[in-house]
């Protein structure tokens, strides 16, 4: 059964084409541009132990930086990961699946998040081992606390932020994934 | 290897770009809305090319995108999606199954209280009469969607016999 329709939408295929080319090269170069940052941060910091720091301050100071690059490297791998997941959506699967990984994808909380406490933690305790002093001094522990105060405040507006980001963006998306896959469940 | 995925997108566009457009018509009233869904349909060609490993017929894939793109959730396609069956008046038999409403059809009136049905169909009933008139199977129609054929067929039963009551029930009004 054919109809016949010669009038296609007069879209210009070479443009288009270059245009996606470009958009590929780009999505490659941010990719690799990640990736040189974080070798580019991790030669720096190993450097700076090196050169900069000072062998007569206690070892957990440097130990506590590293943490913190870590966590550091641990994050861009997790956003550069999370971006490649979002640009490789296959269309070219069956509805149902297509509709039950948009589901999947829009979730608020995935394990990704559980993830990204290893970061986190890395960071937290990075940031005391930085600034802290721990030579016995009486307001270590004032310190810590005040540390730890700002740290899970700062963590917990930062969830905040962006749980409010996903209820106004990502949940009419998950919705309407989910009703329409129920729909052709039904 | 880019080169030849140019090529293998070019090639696909050159086959399938009719069933592409016909699809976009189904879609969109409008020629600027079939341009954009066209457009996208391509994007996503595009995008999801590296994935195709030959699974599916090439026209059950493109299918699947065409569809899959109508049902995104971010475009403008999502919200303004209407059937439209004007150019289409020789298949809607296969909508009907009946012959009283055959004869009728030939009527303008009639056709149009049959678009109006059709357009107050949910997204995914429409998909299901798009494939329709696209003249798939019940086997094919299920491989887009991804369901059993036998599911296929009872929903395309059900929504039959809904637009064949509604169209009942406006003739009885007639008469």
């Amino acid at each position: 059964m054919e109809t016949n329709i010669t009038n296609q939408p007069s879209v210009n295929l070479d443009k288009l084409i270059g245009n996606l080319k470009k958009e590929d090269a780009h999505f490659l170069k941010f990719s690799l541009s990640i990736q040189w940052l974080m070798w580019t941060v991790a030669v720096l910091y190993l450097a700076m132990i090196i050169f900069i720091f000072d062998f007569t301050e206690p070892l957990y100071k440097p130990a506590g930086g590293l943490m913190v690059m870590l966590a550091f490297v641990i994050f861009a791998v997790y956003f550069r990961n999370r971006r490649r997941a979002f640009k490789m959506i296959d269309y070219g699967l069956p509805t149902t699946e297509v509709l039950a990984k948009a589901v999947k994808r829009y979730q608020a909380f995935q394990w990704q998040v559980l993830f990204s406490l290893i970061p986190l933690t890395l960071e937290d305790i990075g940031l005391c081992f930085f600034s802290l002093d721990f030579s016995g001094h009486s307001d270590t522990l004032a310190h810590f606390i005040k540390l730890q105060v700002i740290f899970f405040v700062s963590l917990a507006i930062g969830f905040l932020i962006g749980y409010i980001v996903w209820w106004k963006r990502k949940k009419p998306l998950r919705d309407r994934a989910l009703a329409l896959l129920k729909e052709i469940e039904s | 290897m880019k080169e030849n995925k140019e090529e293998r997108f070019k090639d696909l566009i050159a086959e399938n770009g009719d069933r592409i457009t016909r699809i976009c018509r189904y879609y969109n009233p409008n020629t600027e809305d079939q341009k954009d869904m066209y457009q996208e349909i391509l994007v996503n060609i595009w995008n999801s090319l590296d994935r195709f490993r030959g699974e599916s017929s090439i026209s059950t894939w493109i299918y699947r995108i065409a569809v899959n793109t109508s049902l995104s959730f971010t475009g403008k396609t999502f919200r303004h999606m209407k059937l439209q069956i004007h150019d289409d008046k020789q298949r809607l038999n296969v909508l009907l199954d009946d012959d009283e409403l055959e004869i009728t059809t030939q009527k303008e009136a009639d056709l149009e209280q049959l678009q109006t049905h059709l357009n107050l169909l949910s997204v995914i009933d429409k998909a299901l009469i798009s494939l329709l008139l696209e003249g798939l199977s019940m086997r094919e129609i299920a491989d887009v969607i991804g369901l059993t054929e036998p599911n296929v067929k009872v929903k395309i039963h059900r929504i039959k016999e809904t637009l064949k009551n509604q169209l009942h029930g406006k003739l009885n009004n007639k008469f």
